[in-house]
């Protein structure tokens, strides 16, 4: 039975051997969402949701964006290519983008 | 099974036979006597007929007779007039001329059998009246009555024959005149034309039968009927009613048997102290019932109307001694227990039922009084009062109390009863207000009453202030009522209230416009000190710098940006909208941001669109 230290090595090596760049710095990208996330729910909790219109809007937004990013990594893996024909990663990043600005539009008129 | 119906069937005919009621002849007297004063013919014609039917005293009224002015037209005046001289016996005073107008209707041919009937008797009144050739004048009436044989006319041949000596004829039609009487409710008769024609022909076939010696044509129920029509118009204020009253019901009553009446002497309720009651049983027009054994009044039965006990049976009647008409009904039995009883009296052969009180004193028991609190808290103070003194302290009360008050009734052997009507009073010591709330008795038969001051008050108008309380009792059968103010109040109906007086505009609805409804937010909460605000801001900021750090790591950098038209133009146009919402966040609304955001938006598209066209070319080729 392999022990878990000596998987954990070998998964970091895997990852940073086998993945593409493009979808590493998406990967940044999301842990940096995520941590961003935690963050502010330790602060809810510590000190309190009001105005709890602002920490929706924060909370909803870092999801939303990790919602998104996933997507868009989704699209974009080499992998992935046969379950998206006929759709570019160009195509798929132009998404992201038009649904960044729908998103934020929403958050910031709902952060009061 | 005929054995068994017979009784039934008797006792079905003789139910409600008695008349119970009987004409009182001193009144109508008075109404006579009255009348005899009068200037007017007819009155003073009737008054006097009236008088002499009575065998009364006819005063002197010749002078007015013979001052009488009279119209030679009117055949029934003139007959009134002759008539009344008559009776008054001072036919010599009268002006010969007044045979000409009986003369001229005698003349005619087509004269009306009432015209025929008011000049032959003028003649008679004077004395002229005698008739030759009976027959053919008979005949010839009897061809005028077939062309219109009403009642009237029958009445008016009737009393042709007893002055033409024709009463035989009567006696021969009598039976089928009576019975063109009409009948009202199965219990009246009476004729077409009302009360004159009713009084015409009974009298007149009465007299003729005893003329005649032969036996009357009226059945026994054909009497009962015709009294009670008589009876139903006993009231009658004029002469003319008062005299034709008079001649049908003195004629009835002579009749044999005559139609026995029975009606309570004066009183119709019992009480502790006096516990008989009488009853006048007469006929008709007050006068002993002829061949009445005293023995043969009995009252056959007497039920409470309460419960439908039977009290007495076949308990006979005692003359009263002197009095013959009156009969005494000794009902010391009964009077222990107050209410409605029904007596069956029978009187020979008939009998009819008649309802008396027995009527019993009431008092006002045990009366305890106090307040305590509607959520039943504490349990009342209770104070008791004794009749008929006033509670010597002001109870004070306010909106979220009760005032509890108990009671019972009790007769005077000081046993508990329910009465008909129990009350209790709450109104202004000043004012025409008042609220009346119904005391409930309990199966022991305690009436207990629990005012609700906060529920009093509605009925009240709100207005607090000194009210006084008073108990209410009845009872048909109570020979008093009780009212007694029982004590004084203070009540206070709490914020909603008015002062007493004032009253009534709180009550009011409200009119005109409401006051504007304003939004008020949530009150803002205890913000965080201003450090920790800080440490959390940098600590959302940090990942950012993570972010950077990875992404240097990875080796991404910018020597790969194209440096297109379309390139610097997404790139601004993004950062522009971003800031744009920055802007947004801080000072502008929606609508002033998607204004600015179109154009902005189209920008990027365009240029997004062209950048990633290519993009995508390259990475083909």
């Amino acid at each position: 039975m392999t022990s878990i230290a000596s998987v954990i090595p070998k998964l970091y090596q895997e990852y940073t051997t086998k993945t593409p760049k493009k979808l590493k710095i998406i990967d940044a990208y999301l842990l940096y969402v995520f941590l961003t996330a935690v963050i502010q729910f330790v602060y809810c909790c510590l000190v309190g949701t009001f105005p709890f219109n602002s920490f929706l809007s924060g909370f909803i937004s870092t999801v939303s964006c990790f919602v998104l990013g996933v997507c868009l990594r989704l699209q974009v893996n080499p992998e992935n290519k046969t379950e998206f024909l006929g759709l570019s990663a160009e195509r798929g990043f132009a998404d992201f983008i038009f649904a960044h600005l729908v998103l934020h539009i929403v958050v910031v008129n709902f952060i009061g | 099974m005929i054995r068994y119906l017979l009784p039934v069937l008797s006792l079905v005919v003789v139910s409600n036979a008695i008349l119970q009621g009987i004409v009182d002849v001193k009144r109508l007297q008075g109404i006579l006597e009255e009348g005899v004063k009068s200037k007017d013919i007819s009155t003073l014609y009737f008054s006097l007929k009236g008088l002499k039917l009575l065998n009364a005293k006819i005063p002197d009224v010749c002078d007015v007779i013979t001052a009488m002015k009279w119209d030679s037209d009117n055949i029934e005046q003139v007959f009134h007039l002759a008539t009344a001289a008559e009776l008054a016996g001072c036919q010599n005073f009268l002006n010969p001329d007044i045979l000409a107008p009986p003369v001229a209707v005698l003349d005619k041919d087509n004269a009306s059998l009432a015209d025929t009937y008011h000049a032959i008797y003028t003649m008679k009144a004077v004395g002229k009246g005698a008739v030759y050739e009976r027959e053919s004048a008979l005949k010839n009436l009897i061809q005028v009555l077939k062309k219109d044989d009403t009642p009237a006319n029958y009445a008016y041949l009737f009393a042709l024959c007893e002055h033409m000596g024709c009463q035989a004829w009567t006696a021969m039609h009598a039976e089928s005149a009576l019975l063109a009487a009409d009948e009202t409710d199965s219990k009246m008769l009476h004729f077409d034309g009302g009360l004159p024609v009713t009084s015409a022909i009974l009298s007149t076939i009465i007299r003729s039968h005893k003329f005649l010696k032969k036996p009357s044509p009226l059945t026994e129920e054909q009497r009962y009927k015709f009294g009670a029509y008589l009876l139903s118009r006993r009231s009658v204020t004029s002469p003319r009613g008062a005299a034709l009253l008079l001649d049908a019901a003195v004629h009835l009553a002579d009749e044999q048997p005559t139609p026995i009446c029975v009606v309570f002497k004066d009183k119709k309720y019992i009480t502790a102290d006096y516990d008989t009651i009488e009853f006048s049983v007469t006929d008709l027009i007050g006068r002993p019932v002829p061949n009445l054994k005293p023995e043969e009044v009995v009252a056959q039965s007497g039920t409470r109307l309460a419960d439908d006990v039977v009290v007495l049976s076949k308990q006979p009647l005692s003359q009263k001694p002197n009095e013959q008409t009156t009969f005494i009904l000794n009902l010391s039995k009964i009077k222990a227990q107050h209410g409605l009883y029904k007596i069956s009296l029978s009187v020979g052969s008939k009998s009819a039922n008649f309802n008396v009180a027995v009527l019993g004193e009431i008092q006002v028991a045990s009366v305890e009084i106090g307040i305590g609190d509607v959520d039943g808290t504490t349990s009342p103070k209770l104070t008791t009062v004794a009749y008929p003194n006033k509670l010597a302290e002001k109870l004070q009360a306010d909106h979220l109390q009760k005032v509890s008050l108990k009671f019972s009734v009790r007769d005077k052997f000081n046993k508990a009863v329910l009465v008909q009507q129990a009350f209790v009073r709450v109104a202004p010591l000043a004012g025409p207000e008042e609220a009346i709330y119904v005391a409930e008795p309990d199966n022991t038969k305690t009436y207990k009453v629990d005012l609700n001051v906060a529920a009093v008050s509605k009925h009240l108008s709100h207005a607090s202030g000194e009210y006084s309380l008073t108990l209410l009792l009845g009872d048909s059968a109570a020979a008093a009522p009780v009212a007694w103010p029982l004590a004084d109040l203070a009540l206070h109906f709490g914020k909603d209230a008015a002062a007493v007086g004032s009253a009534m505009q709180s009550a009011r609805g409200h009119r005109g416009a409401l006051d504007e409804v304003a939004h008020t937010f949530r009150s803002a909460e205890a913000r965080p000190a201003r450090a920790v605000s800080d440490v959390f801001a940098c600590a959302c900021a940090a990942p950012l710098l993570l972010l950077l750090l990875l992404w240097a790591r990875l080796g991404l950098n910018l020597s790969l940006f194209p440096c297109s038209l379309s390139a610097l133009l997404f790139h601004a146009a993004l950062g522009g909208s971003l800031s744009l919402y920055g802007v947004l966040w801080l000072q502008l609304s929606m609508f002033d941001t998607l204004r600015y955001l179109l154009p902005l938006a189209a920008l990027t598209f365009l240029s997004g669109h062209r950048l990633l066209r290519r993009l995508a070319a390259d990475k083909t080729r």
